[in-house]
């Protein structure tokens, strides 16, 4: 009983039609609808071809702005562009070569130390950065000690090489005044 | 008539023809879940002729695989948009009918009209979603998918709901 209900429920909805025909609604709708425009197929191969041209453009004005010396009216734009990377460049952060470096750096160090001493804090491991940096400053100047002392020797020898020279010249010098002191004293004599 | 799908194809195009069959095939369905859920008539054709305006407007952006059927996707403009007229103007909705009475020119047949009206007062009886779901569920035959897309709820739920409507639905229908 209640499905037959059911049913004629659905029959009374199914029953329900619109006045008039349906052609004439849609001849009415399609005057409403917007014409929609069609793009051609050509629009999006000039639409690609235009933008490579354009890419290729910008990038032979970038290369030839960069290679711009001062003087050249096109100088202004290498500044501004220079100025523009060095900008961006400090925003980009550490690259991963210069981790990989303080990384190194810190292994360094542990190796070094006792295992119990490993660097946990920033501080620390700029401690250990710089125990190494003290390290290696000292080592040259240890270095340069030694090399000092061997150019003194070097200087030393240097000097009495100098000085003998002198002594000849010198000798030289007054070999020639005596020479010069004769012929004065002939000429003399002469006269 | 043609398969929908390339019907579709065409109509995404901009062929006028094209969408002017699935008109035909769709105007019917769309027309009575209107005047169903909306008490003029005259104001369900309009409805009816807004939802199809709407469609071919968004044709370009409808895709099958993101959208579901097209029926469903029809159903759930039309929907839309008699929600935004019952916000509009209140005396117009189906929890009226009963204080209003029926109109008497809706059908030529009186026993047609009458089983109409009892059909009114028997959805009247059910909220909003309820009545979508008996609706698209049992008259219009939809999937459970479907119907899930065009309310917009989970489709396991309403599964689930839709098996307790059924039981309220034949309590309502004796009691009428």
């Amino acid at each position: 009983m209640k499905e037959e209900q059911l049913n004629d429920l659905k029959k009374a909805y199914l029953d329900i039609k619109p006045k008039g025909s349906i052609e004439d609604r849609w001849k009415k709708l399609s005057f409403l609808l917007p014409q929609r425009k069609k793009i051609p197929a050509s629009f999006y191969r000039y639409a690609l071809i235009l933008t490579l041209i354009f890419v290729f453009l910008i990038s032979a004005a970038s290369k030839a702005v960069l290679a711009v010396k001062p003087g050249n009216p096109l100088y202004p734009i290498k500044k501004i562009t220079d100025n523009l990377v060095k900008e961006v460049s400090k925003k980009i952060p550490l690259s991963n070569r210069e981790n990989k470096t303080v990384k190194s750096k810190i292994n360094c160090c542990d190796q070094q130390g006792s295992p119990s001493a490993k660097p946990t804090t920033p501080r620390d491991i700029i401690k250990n950065i710089e125990k190494n940096i003290n390290s290696i400053i000292k080592n040259n100047k240890n270095k340069n000690t030694n090399g000092n002392k061997t150019e003194s020797k070097n200087e030393t020898s240097k000097n009495n090489n100098l000085k003998v020279d002198k002594v000849e010249d010198q000798d030289k010098n007054e070999e020639v005044k005596g020479e010069r002191t004769i012929d004065e004293n002939d000429n003399a004599r002469k006269k | 008539m043609q398969n929908l799908s390339e019907l579709l194809k065409k109509a995404q195009e901009g062929n006028k023809e094209a969408f002017g069959k699935i008109y035909k095939f769709f105007y019917k369905k769309i027309y009575r879940y209107c005047k169903i859920n909306i008490y003029k008539s005259e104001l369900a054709e309009d409805v009816c002729q807004e939802t199809f305006i709407r469609a071919w407007k968004s044709l370009p952006s409808f895709s099958i695989n993101y959208k579901g059927t097209f029926q469903a996707y029809l159903f759930r403009i039309a929907r839309n948009l008699i929600i935004d007229l019952s916000r509009k103007k209140k005396e117009f909705s189906l929890e009226n009918v009963g204080e209003i009475g029926v109109e008497n020119n809706l059908e030529e047949n009186i026993d047609k009209e009458a089983e109409i009206n009892n059909l009114k007062k028997a959805l009247s009886k059910l909220n909003e979603i309820d009545r979508q779901v008996i609706i698209l569920r049992y008259f219009e035959e939809m999937s459970h998918k479907e119907v899930a897309e065009v309310i917009g709820i989970n489709e396991g739920a309403l599964r689930v709901k839709t098996i307790r409507l059924l039981k309220k639905i034949k309590e309502i229908i004796i009691k009428l």
